[in-house]
């Protein structure tokens, strides 16, 4: 389990990126992470891991996160964190190296099945093949606890698709997937799990059977939260237009 | 093997409540005969796209109806004896009556109106 | 499982970092080349007038010092290939040990300056060793002691 306690993040500048969140995860959860930009998203994925300082707890089944255990999370980033300049396959290399964990065989597969070439340089793919590739490198570390942001900005809707009932086929039940997404109701129903964001705060925590029960839509219960009002575009029109003058 | 091949999933109904419709319907109307087997909870999870554990509320759920059992921990198969199938019709036939009726109402027709209209409609329909 | 040592950012062009090398290696040789004919006049001179080797020597070794500064800007740019066009830093801070990095960059780097250092003081005893033998006042102790090290500054 990650347990995250009080973590807070204020950049040089004053501002507040995270302010207080309270959090756990658990293995076998698919946690989808909302919020708009700049809500803090990227940033919580990135205190987890430890690549920003901040303030609070973070544990990984009661041990900090450090190199000893830092192999059991693994992230596949908007910021195209692979090496341009080598080959799909160097990178199996490279992963078989240095993480014990590493699944071969479902590198192969995943390349296999989304037609992605596996002998020519990442800064020579597509930008949605250099997505999907960073998003297999996430899924095949072996990592326990997979953390994706963004995952599927500039892939079409098929592919998203074909992604989401991969996932749902290969994760196992010791394995957590947190995704921050834009898409909600695509995948509204690939996730156990929404947690809601909002300038730095946690709004809604709930549990997709919970909102299953009181018959709330997960789009209903988000516009809720973010308190969104249907009607504010109809005002600012009416305020354009030459009668509202 | 029941073919989830037809299931079109709405965004308004919570989805377990969607798979336990499209199982009942095909039970009831003869898509799904008794002793049919189900896929496995992964596998109709990463056929629909859809978590494992709405899966699993919906097959808990047929569980309860007593329309399907679990043997193994695996597979499911389908318990609908011909007088259960009798039962579920009727329950469909009911709903889906009483549905058309309040629209009906709704329109402002009488009953002699919309018995005309049933009539009409009648041939054209599709079985 | 057999562990390779990688000496260099994954990637990062070979054929950038020989041609560096291969590049600063030159400016040294040239450097020194030029240095050479000038010493040797001067060694003979100093057979004459007794010119002390450190002054003929004086500014002949800066080619090595050009040499390890690009090996440091090598190892710069090594450093920040990992930030550049691509964020591979992730990743390399999730492998178990946190030398990885360092070896990486500095590898190559560390060895060109270690190898153009030790061809510096390898030519500066040689040429040491023309002195003493060509000149008979370079018998003399005065002037071959160890402040012909100033030469290489």
């Amino acid at each position: 389990m990650i347990e995250i306690k009080d973590l807070e993040k204020t950049y040089a500048g004053g501002s507040r990126a995270l302010d207080h969140i309270d959090l756990e995860l658990h293995p076998g959860e698919i946690v989808g992470l909302f919020g708009p930009n700049g809500a803090g998203k990227t940033t919580l994925m990135k205190c987890i891991f430890g690549y920003l300082r901040y303030n609070g707890k973070i544990t990984l089944d009661g041990d900090p996160v450090t190199r000893k255990n830092i192999a059991r999370l693994s992230f596949g980033t908007c910021e195209h964190s692979f090496f341009p300049g080598i080959t799909a396959d160097d990178h199996a290399l490279f992963y078989r190296d240095h993480f014990e964990t590493f699944d071969e065989r479902r590198f192969r597969v995943l390349m296999d099945f989304f037609g992605l070439p596996t002998d020519r340089k990442i800064r020579h793919m597509s930008a949605g093949q250099q997505n999907q590739f960073e998003v297999i490198m996430a899924l095949c570390q072996g990592a326990d606890y997979i953390f994706l942001d963004e995952p599927f900005a500039g892939n079409d809707i098929f592919n998203r698709e074909d992604f989401y009932k991969v996932l749902l086929g290969m994760l196992g039940p010791g394995e957590m997937l947190m995704l921050s997404t834009h898409l909600i109701e695509e995948v509204s129903g690939l996730i156990s799990r929404a947690v809601l964001l909002d300038k730095g705060k946690i709004i809604g925590d709930r549990q997709i059977s919970e909102l299953e029960e009181e018959g709330t839509s997960l789009v209903g219960c988000i516009k809720a939260a973010y308190s969104y009002r249907p009607d504010r575009v109809y005002e600012a029109l009416d305020q354009l237009s030459p009668e509202g003058q | 093997m029941i073919s989830f091949k037809e299931f079109r999933p709405d965004g308004n109904t919570p989805i377990y409540l969607q798979i336990v419709d499209y199982v009942r319907r095909g039970i009831a109307f003869g898509g799904i005969p008794d002793g049919d087997e189900l896929p496995s909870r992964r596998a109709l999870s990463v056929l629909l796209g859809i978590n494992p554990n709405t899966v699993q509320r919906a097959f808990g759920m047929l569980e309860e109806e007593g329309l399907i059992s679990s043997s193994h921990g695996v597979t499911s198969t389908v318990t609908a004896p011909p007088r259960r199938v009798e039962e579920l019709r009727e329950e469909f036939l009911a709903s889906d009556v009483k549905a058309a009726a309040a629209m009906l109402k709704r329109s402002g027709l009488s009953l002699e109106q919309a018995a005309a209209l049933l009539a009409a409609y009648w041939e054209e329909a599709e079985k | 499982m057999k562990r390779k040592i990688i000496m260099s950012p994954p990637g990062i062009n070979g054929g950038s970092t020989a041609a560096l090398i291969a590049a600063s290696a030159v400016v040294f040789i040239l450097l020194l080349s030029a240095g050479a004919g000038d010493t040797i006049e001067g060694i003979r001179e100093g057979w004459e007038d007794v010119v002390p080797l450190d002054s003929i020597l004086a500014g002949k070794f800066a080619g090595t010092w050009i040499h390890a500064a690009l090996c440091a800007a090598l190892a710069v740019r090594n450093y920040r290939s990992f930030r550049t066009e691509g964020q591979s830093i992730y990743v390399m801070k999730r492998v178990k040990s946190s030398s990885e990095i360092h070896v990486m960059s500095l590898a190559i780097p560390l060895i060109g300056a270690v190898i153009g250092f030790a061809a510096a003081i390898g030519l500066m005893y040689a040429y040491r060793g023309s002195y003493i033998s060509a000149s008979a006042f370079g018998q003399l102790t005065e002037y071959n002691t160890f402040s012909i090290w100033r030469a290489l500054l």
